[in-house]
């Protein structure tokens, strides 16, 4: 069911009886902004640690367990030209319990959490917030500790012309300094009261439940964003290199890529075709070429960032080797380009991606995730047998015009050699 | 085939031994679409010197076998195995543990082919000198990416620290020089020992029709001939809960110091519901001690001694018995006090009470209820509760008879000064300085 609560305000309950959980989302949407990455990280930490009903995190953690131990987090991520700021909740569907009415006091902690965080006078707690800038700062320090996640960011920073892609959703460090408590409950004032707001539930849970809890969640009309989500204006000015050296056993090749795949645009199925046989499945070329054949890597994977345009190529190698891995990847593109593939290779990466397509439907994340995909490029849903017959009908000579747009933009090499 | 019905949690489990010794179990879950199937044998990285029933003298081999093996399985005569289960829709993988290698598919069609790939590639070794040799270039990449990663250091040191003669301490994917001295012939030896079916488990758990699947892999299994149920006999090292090296650091190249401390246990010998209940019991210990509802926690975040990569867990398994408490610090010095007095002291803390034993129950309870969502999850606490009727499904009742006396007695018997190891990770400040 999907009904409207207020202008930009949605909710959507699917009722799904096989979890023994119910699942509560609060997204809250707006055009993303390189001034306010870094804020909206903190402010996600913040609404996570306390509030004025739960003023310290044992107070909160331990409303948290009473609820048999509900699984609260509040996340940002990006998704093309879209900033996102999710609360997310995993509760027991009490039909398995003695006690009852979880899903109500779980719905109150929300509203508690959300409506009052831990602040006054318009200003946060100034020692939580001291903390929690301390946390962060920790965490960015931390990213250098994960070689593949660091070279991965470090890739996308080449990659990207804008400021407000080339930061990541947790932020930076010198958007960080500028953050005052005072600053941050604006941030989260214009969230509450502007942004575009999708509510989930999904779970064995009667409607009526779910929208009586919800009338007391006051949320005003607000304007709509608009449909811009996806990441188009692209300059390209040769292919952008970096070298960074450490001390490390194996270096990392990252390598990213235009490439024209849209969530659910005309070739985005041939996209997720020619990704699973270049790079995406353990049959595809860049596994069976680099590591089977070879012995170059443990590690070699493709992905496609579908809200961004961008396919991406990341590897664990030896330092001696990364000409070669990188000719090798280029001439498996240039392969597939000139349609040196198999009908086999084909079958084999539609029939796994209509697998994972169906086997997503035993998750309860990937369900939601779905349906606010769809939701942030506001079309209706696909169903599961719709999104399969579009896979099927991919044609080979689509996929080698789906790979004939995919062209190399940035290389960026995290070398364990000496400079 | 044995039948047992879950009322309360709407599930049902059968369990059948085969003629052959394979233990079967299948769990339906027909709303589901995907069917999810883990085939495991008791057999880990630390099995490295054993002696086969009919054979007089012991072998050894050197450490990293069990994971090659793994790796070695999916090339069959007839090319990767990835091929054929791409082919059916599935998709595979396969993990080797200290004890246990297991090896897995999901897929949400074709099952009987899928299983028919998983139990044949697994149960027909077939290795060349020349493809052995070539897997030891990926495995020593792969162990190159582990010695990047400094959690896995750590991890390592630890345990090198608590079982200083113990195969547990030597790396689950052995060293880039161990694994050059493994063969073709090693490989061949090790298969026959432990993939006996007799040695082995079968879970297949979500979408399936039970009689028919059954038949699906007694037909299988029919197929193929199998020698008697021979015995192994593993040779462990004598060990004890006193043999340990209480110190040791490492300096790399990471931001912030790193502790890990260890306390080695004796109750390794435990098997089925007994080591489930001990670990459930441990698990209290360690979440009324330190966890998120306890007073600890808020005062050592406050105070930043600890952040968000503080972590705590206990393990049990066949040989294996040590809780470890492990975070990012700037003063490790400090940690490794305040955590040792913390663990001394624990029967004092005042967060062992029974209110908090109580809120602590609820989480635990909660957080078992909602891992039942996941097949996977089902299925490797199965592959994990061999030899025992017991199942997954018992464990919330389980949980629910524990009693906060229990909890303090273990925790004055477990928490001792004469098992307690650290291990440091530090900054290296000549690298730092290098940059």
């Amino acid at each position: 069911m999907r009904k409207e609560l207020a202008e930009g305000v949605h909710l959507n309950i699917s009722t799904i009886k096989k979890f023994k959980t119910i699942s509560i989302r609060i997204q809250f949407k707006s055009k993303i902004e390189s001034d306010q990455i870094t804020s909206k990280a903190l402010l996600a930490n913040m609404l996570s640690t306390n509030s004025q009903h739960y003023p310290t995190q044992t107070d909160f953690r331990g409303a948290l367990s009473s609820l048999y131990g509900a699984q609260f987090s509040v996340d940002v991520e990006k998704a093309g030209n879209v900033h996102l700021l999710t609360l997310e909740m995993d509760i027991v569907d009490d039909q398995f319990l003695v006690e009852k009415n979880i899903f109500e006091k779980a719905m109150l902690f929300l509203k508690n959490v959300l409506f009052y965080p831990n602040a006054s006078d318009c200003t946060f707690h100034g020692e939580t917030f001291e903390r929690e800038v301390v946390n962060l700062k920790d965490e960015y320090a931390s990213l250098y500790e994960d070689k593949q996640e660091y070279a991965g960011v470090e890739a996308s920073k080449l990659y990207f012309d804008t400021l407000e892609q080339k930061i990541p959703a947790w932020g930076r460090s010198e958007d960080l300094e500028k953050i005052t408590p005072k600053s941050l409950y604006k941030v989260y004032e214009q969230m509450l009261s502007s942004d575009q707001i999708t509510i989930t539930i999904l779970g064995d849970i009667d409607e009526n439940r779910v929208t009586e809890v919800l009338k007391s969640f006051d949320f005003k009309d607000r304007s709509l964003i608009g449909n811009q989500i996806f990441y188009k204006d692209k300059i390209f000015n040769g292919v952008k290199r970096k070298t960074e050296y450490q001390e490390i056993a194996q270096s990392k090749l990252n390598l990213v890529f235009d490439a024209s795949i849209y969530y659910h645009e005309d070739l985005y199925y041939a996209g997720q075709v020619f990704n699973g046989l270049f790079g995406g499945f353990s049959h595809s070329k860049l596994f069976t070429v680099v590591r089977e054949e070879h012995g170059l890597a443990y590690d070699i994977v493709s992905g496609i960032d579908s809200y961004n345009g961008i396919l991406y190529v990341q590897s664990g190698i030896d330092h001696t080797q990364y000409e070669t891995v990188e000719k090798m990847i280029l001439k498996q593109l240039k392969r597939i380009q000139e349609g040196d593939f198999s009908k086999e290779i084909i079958e084999q990466s539609k029939s796994l991606l209509k697998s994972a397509l169906f086997q997503s439907e035993d998750y309860a994340d990937s369900i939601i995730e779905r349906q606010i995909s769809f939701e942030l490029i506001d079309q209706p849903l696909l169903s599961l047998e719709e999104w399969k017959d579009k896979i099927n009908a991919v044609t080979k000579s689509e996929i080698i015009e789906i790979a004939k747009t995919i062209k190399l933009k940035a290389v960026f090499l995290l070398s364990g050699g000496l400079r | 085939m044995d039948k047992f019905v879950y009322k309360e949690l709407k599930e049902t489990v059968y369990r059948k031994e085969l003629k052959n010794g394979l233990t079967v179990i299948l769990l339906p879950k027909k709303e589901y679409r995907t069917t999810y199937a883990l085939f495991s044998t008791d057999y880990g990285s630390i099995d490295q010197l054993f002696i086969q029933e009919g054979e007089k003298n012991s072998s050894q081999f050197p450490p990293g076998v069990a994971h090659f093996l793994e790796h070695k399985l999916f090339e069959t005569e007839n090319g990767d195995v990835f091929d054929d289960f791409s082919r059916f829709g599935a998709s595979a993988n396969a993990f080797t543990g200290i004890t246990k290698t297991a090896y897995l598919f999901s897929c949400t069609e074709n099952v009987r082919e899928n299983l028919d790939i998983l139990l044949n590639f697994v149960q027909t070794p077939y290795f060349t000198e020349e493809s052995v040799d070539r897997e030891k270039e990926i495995i020593g990449q792969e162990i190159q990416m582990y010695e990047d990663q400094p959690e896995w250091i750590g991890m390592m040191g630890l345990l090198n620290n608590l079982y200083p003669n113990h195969p547990i301490q030597t790396d689950i994917a052995g060293t880039v020089d161990s694994i050059k001295n493994i063969t073709a012939d090693d490989l061949y030896k090790n298969h026959h020992a432990f993939y006996h079916p007799s040695n082995m488990q079968l879970v297949v758990a979500g979408n399936i029709d039970v009689y028919r699947t059954i038949k699906w892999i007694e037909a299988n299994q029919a197929a193929k001939s199998f020698e008697a149920i021979n015995k192994i006999q593993r040779i462990f090292p004598t060990d004890s809960e006193q043999i340990i090296v209480p110190f040791k650091s490492f300096k790399m190249d990471v931001v912030k110091s790193k502790v890990y401390m260890g306390i080695k246990g004796s109750r390794h010998t435990l098997r089925g519901q007994e080591a489930l209940v001990y670990s459930l019991k441990m698990e209290f210990i360690l979440k009324m001690l330190f966890g998120e509802t306890s007073r600890t926690y808020l005062d050592l975040y406050n105070q930043q001694i600890i952040d968000d990569s503080f972590n705590y867990e206990h393990t049990i398994e066949r040989q294996v018995d040590y809780l470890s408490i492990s975070g990012d610090t700037t003063d490790p010095v400090e940690f490794t006090e305040i955590f040792k007095q913390l663990l001394l002291t624990a029967v004092h803390n005042p967060d062992f009470n029974e209110a908090h034993f109580e809120l602590v129950k609820k989480r635990i309870i909660g957080q078992e209820l909602q891992s039942l969502n996941s097949l996977d999850y089902i299925a490797n606490q199965f592959a994990d509760l061999t030899g025992t009727k017991e199942t997954v499904f018992d464990i919330i009742y389980l949980i629910e008879q524990i009693e906060l006396q229990e909890i303090v007695q273990l925790a004055s018997q477990y928490l001792l000064e004469q098992r307690l190891s650290v291990f440091h990770i530090l900054p290296d400040l000549d690298a730092e300085k290098s940059k």
